[in-house]
């Protein structure tokens, strides 16, 4: 029993962290229409700062405090300077993600190396269900998100600002047509979206731990989580974000399992959560929860 | 002899009905108006008679074979062609590559990569370009003409495949009244091979041309029936307070 | 008759064309190169050229049929590994079955990705094939690098050299003329299907998908025509990249790889087939320089960053569009001077009476 709850604790762990990451990936592509691929370097980028603020001799949480900040400022000018010339190509502006995030990757490997790196949590230290042991940090992880998501969730519903979101999601012609000034929105929901990655890598950086490709892994996956939920709603990114949270952890611990676990390498299982959340996506090509392809 | 019959054609955006239980049927050879508010489903209902949506329910019969769940290609090379309300040229190529890429659909791959089909439709290109006024700009780049010219361009690029039943999305908007004009003299003598249905907000214009008229409102077929039909309806005149 | 000659008087088309010069000036460059640096540098222009075979393959890819591909690596990559397993459990280095095995790996591969990704009843959007090519790329890395029968993150390094018969391709001057053989015939070969009336295909996808479609195109077949040709190419170009570096790792098969074929064709200019060779000749080039000096080395990935940022930003038809007008970059395809028509109005007329 205790370990089907070990279990749906790492699940829902790594479900939240795919949630954060996801959601900027979302809102971004249904709002602009465009597929950020430096997604994952913006979260390479919250997980440095928390590394570099360690450096400084600062506390840990110090770097998580600033890093969406950091990152949603990064997102910002990037937005001004380059993807606002591009909102009639998304293609191009796609490649230029691409780039974007290349260059930021090559810094970080600049500035740490090749090396990887671990960083403590803020919170240490263990609680116990039964026999197993579960780290307070996750449980920390796990609430956060929970708490940012509720509160966009009402920021979309209940605030002018959302409602002018939800519109220009839904019909972007129209909202430009009826005077929202969407390039203002696009920015900012850009800078937003960088934000919430960057909280996502810093918070995930005492798991995980800081490699120069930490981004690469996470994009790869949250792109996978995008497709399956569909674009355009706010569940869906939440729920295909879920689908893969549970995918990662789940076939990992399929491969642990004491009479396959010296056949499979620990790669080939995260390869096969790849294999099976394209086919699944080449079938539902809209996503796996929406009902009616239009 | 019908050439299309559409049964009963429902189809929804989310929660928006764009088309309800709508049943047309065009014969050969006749012209076909389509008119309506805007939003009513007009483009919705040539776009899914072309393929780029599928019906949610209902059947689409053309020459006597049911093609609601062929593609696009297939509706194509059945002799079924749409202009889009949105002008569909293909800019960076010259007008004379844009008719020969229209011609040469039925050509296996192999033929293509062996250019064999390159000299074949010479005389038929520059037919149709002289009809339509666009020989001089042979050799110009598509997306170089004026918005009229692509319009033509496009409408060219359609019926130079002497299609049987020709779908046209609005294809006089933004036109001078003269070119308006001319655009109803080039479509009139296709009337001898080919039936057409024309979405348009000009109703001069449909008149003119039209043998039949089909009036949609909110997705639904509100009447249908000959120029005098659908003047004298009430039904139409309670949506349409302009003149018909 | 005499009324269509009358009209196409007006297309005088006599505009002076830039491209067949470059590609001429080029190919003496290429020619009297090894007769003019040392051995060294030959080995170096040897991998620039077999490189470009790996460019070309993104080229026609992103350039003509807009697919947005970022796994040419992949196919790179496997035709490289498998020739490599070839020379080491096997001992096989013959040419023309390295030749055999890079196309026809190439071709297997990509048609497996070509068959899922863009094959099938719904039409695949842009960034569902992007995204999987991204990932098969990177999830071939990670398999390759895990994997030790090929000899996991070290690689495979190959011991013998290539041979033709009893002769032994070494690197340098033979192996150099070797692959600007094989870039000059895979460069006929695309200038030829490109330049063709399936070129023209192409060219309306490439512009506009739909349209193309409802003209009556199975738009997807072709694509993956393309793919499939371009994956061939790429396999190629990796099993000659193996043996002339004696080596294949899983760096050769990721992303980075793929990054470097999306930059070499977007710095040259992509729609131009001689575009992404010189944008390998420039940015190899360049690496090549810096790498002499060690204070810039490091820095040298993000400096590729940056060129391909800026060049996507704001110089998208690349290099050679500063050299090149838009008429010339996107061709023609049909024939309407006098003279060509002259030739072939026989063909016509019987055309026509069968
Ligand atoms: N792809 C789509 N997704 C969602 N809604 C759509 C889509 N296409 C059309 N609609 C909606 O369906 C309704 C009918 O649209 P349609 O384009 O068929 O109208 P129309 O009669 O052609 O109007 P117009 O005269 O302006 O061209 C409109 O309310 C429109 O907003
Ligand atoms: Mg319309």
């Amino acid at each position: 029993m205790d370990i089907f709850i070990k279990i749906g604790f790492d699940i829902l762990a790594f479900s939240c962290i795919m949630i954060l990451i996801v959601s900027g990936l979302a809102i971004i592509a249904s709002l602009m229409g465009i597929f950020n691929l430096g997604h994952g370097e913006f979260v390479l980028l919250g997980a440095y700062s928390v590394y570099f603020f360690r450096e400084l001799g600062l506390p840990e949480w110090t770097g998580m405090l600033i890093a969406p900040f950091f990152v949603g400022t990064v997102g910002l000018i990037i937005e001004v300077i380059f993807i606002r010339r591009m909102y009639v190509a998304p293609v191009v502006a796609m490649l230029a993600t691409f780039a974007i995030g290349l260059i930021i990757r090559e810094t970080v490997r600049g500035l740490i190396g090749g090396k990887y790196y671990y960083v403590d949590a803020p919170i240490q230290g263990l609680f116990e269900i039964g026999e197993y042991s579960f780290s307070i940090w996750r449980l920390a992880i796990i609430i956060l998100t929970i708490i940012i998501m509720l509160l966009c969730y009402l920021f979309l519903k209940k605030t002018l600002f959302g409602l002018k979101i939800r519109g220009a999601m839904e019909n972007p012609s129209l909202a430009r047509s009826s005077g929202i000034s969407t390039s203002r929105l696009y920015t900012l929901t850009f800078g937003f979206g960088a934000a919430l990655a960057g909280l996502a890598g810093a918070l995930m950086v005492p798991v995980y731990s800081l490699s120069a490709d930490l981004g690469l892994a996470f994009m790869v996956q949250a792109f996978l989580s995008l497709m399956l939920g569909g674009i355009g709603t706010f569940e869906g990114p939440l729920l295909g974000s879920a689908f893969i949270g549970a995918m990662v952890p789940g076939f990992q611990w399929i491969r642990e399992l004491p009479f396959i676990v010296n056949y499979i390498s620990p790669i080939f299982s995260e390869v096969l959560v790849f294999v099976v959340a394209l086919i699944i996506v080449k079938i539902r090509p809209n996503g796996i929860f929406i009902k009616k392809s239009f | 002899m019908n050439l299309l019959k559409i049964n009963s054609i429902s189809k929804k955006f989310g929660v928006l009905q764009a088309l309800n239980e709508v049943n047309i049927s065009i014969k050969k050879n006749t012209f076909h108006g389509l008119i309506g508010p805007n939003g009513s489903g007009k483009s919705t209902l040539l776009k899914t008679i072309a393929g780029a949506h599928y019906a949610d329910s209902g059947e689409i019969i053309f020459k006597n074979s049911n093609i609601t769940n062929n593609s696009p290609e297939l509706r194509s090379q059945k002799g079924l062609n749409l202009k889009f309300q949105i002008t569909a040229i293909l800019p960076q190529l010259t007008v004379y590559d844009n008719l020969l890429l229209a011609l040469q659909t039925n050509h296996s791959i192999w033929e293509l990569i062996s250019s064999k089909s390159k000299y074949l439709y010479y005389e038929k290109i520059i037919e149709v370009l002289e009809n339509f006024k666009l020989i001089k700009k042979v050799d110009t780049l598509a997306g170089e003409l004026s918005h009229g010219l692509q319009q033509w361009l496009e409408i060219a690029m359609v019926v130079v495949k002497k299609p049987e039943l020709l779908l046209l999305d609005e294809p006089t908007a933004g036109m001078s009244p003269q070119e308006r004009q001319v655009t109803g003299e080039l479509l009139v003598p296709l009337k001898s091979y080919c039936s057409l249905i024309i979405v348009e907000h000009d109703l001069d214009f449909i008149k003119d041309i039209c043998d039949y008229i089909t009036v949609l409102d909110q997705g639904k077929v509100l009447e249908t029936g000959s120029i005098e039909k659908i003047r004298t309806s009430k039904k139409v005149q309670e949506v349409y307070t302009t003149r018909v | 008759m005499r009324k269509f000659f009358t009209n196409i008087d007006i297309i005088n088309n006599k505009n002076f064309k830039v491209i067949p010069l470059i590609e001429i000036l080029f190919l003496m460059f290429l020619i009297v190169i090894p007769l003019l640096v040392n051995d060294f540098l030959t080995i170096i222009f040897t991998r620039m050229l077999i490189l470009s075979i790996f460019a070309l393959s993104f080229d026609l890819c992103w350039g003509y049929a807009g697919i947005l591909t970022f796994g040419q690596s992949l196919f790179f990559g496997i035709a490289g590994y498998v020739t490599a397993l070839f020379a080491n459990k096997l001992g096989f280095v013959q040419l023309w079955g390295v030749f055999l095995i890079g196309i026809s790996i190439g071709f297997l591969s990509s048609f497996l990705v070509a068959w899922f990704l863009l094959l099938g009843k719904k039409t695949p959007q842009l960034i569902f094939i992007a995204l999987g090519t991204l990932t098969t790329a990177y999830a071939a890395e990670r398999l390759v690098s895990g994997w030790y029968w090929v000899g996991g993150g070290n690689g495979l390094s190959i011991f013998e050299f290539l041979k033709f018969g009893n002769y032994e391709l070494e690197p340098g001057v033979s192996f150099y003329y070797l692959a600007t053989f094989f870039l000059i015939v895979v460069y006929l070969l695309c200038k030829y299907l490109v330049k063709s009336q399936f070129g023209l295909v192409l060219a309306g996808i490439r512009q506009n998908e739909n349209r193309l479609s409802y003209l009556g195109y199975k738009v997807q077949i072709y694509k993956a025509i393309v793919f499939c040709f371009s994956g061939s190419l790429a396999g190629l170009a990796g099993a000659l990249y193996a043996h002339h570096e004696g080596f294949i790792g899983p760096g050769n098969m990721g992303i980075v790889a793929s990054t470097y074929a999306v930059l070499y064709g977007l710095f040259g200019g992509v729609g131009t087939l001689i575009g992404p060779v010189l944008g390998v000749f420039f940015i190899e080039g360049i690496k090549f320089k810096l790498s002499d000096i060690d204070a810039l080395k490091s820095y040298w990935p993000i400096l590729l960053g940056i060129i391909l940022l800026l060049v996507v930003v704001y110089k998208p038809s690349g290099l050679l569009g500063f050299i090149i007008n838009d008429k010339e970059r996107f061709g023609k395809f049909g024939v309407i001077n006098i003279k060509s028509l002259k030739k072939f109005k026989n063909k016509i007329t019987f055309k026509r009476l069968s």
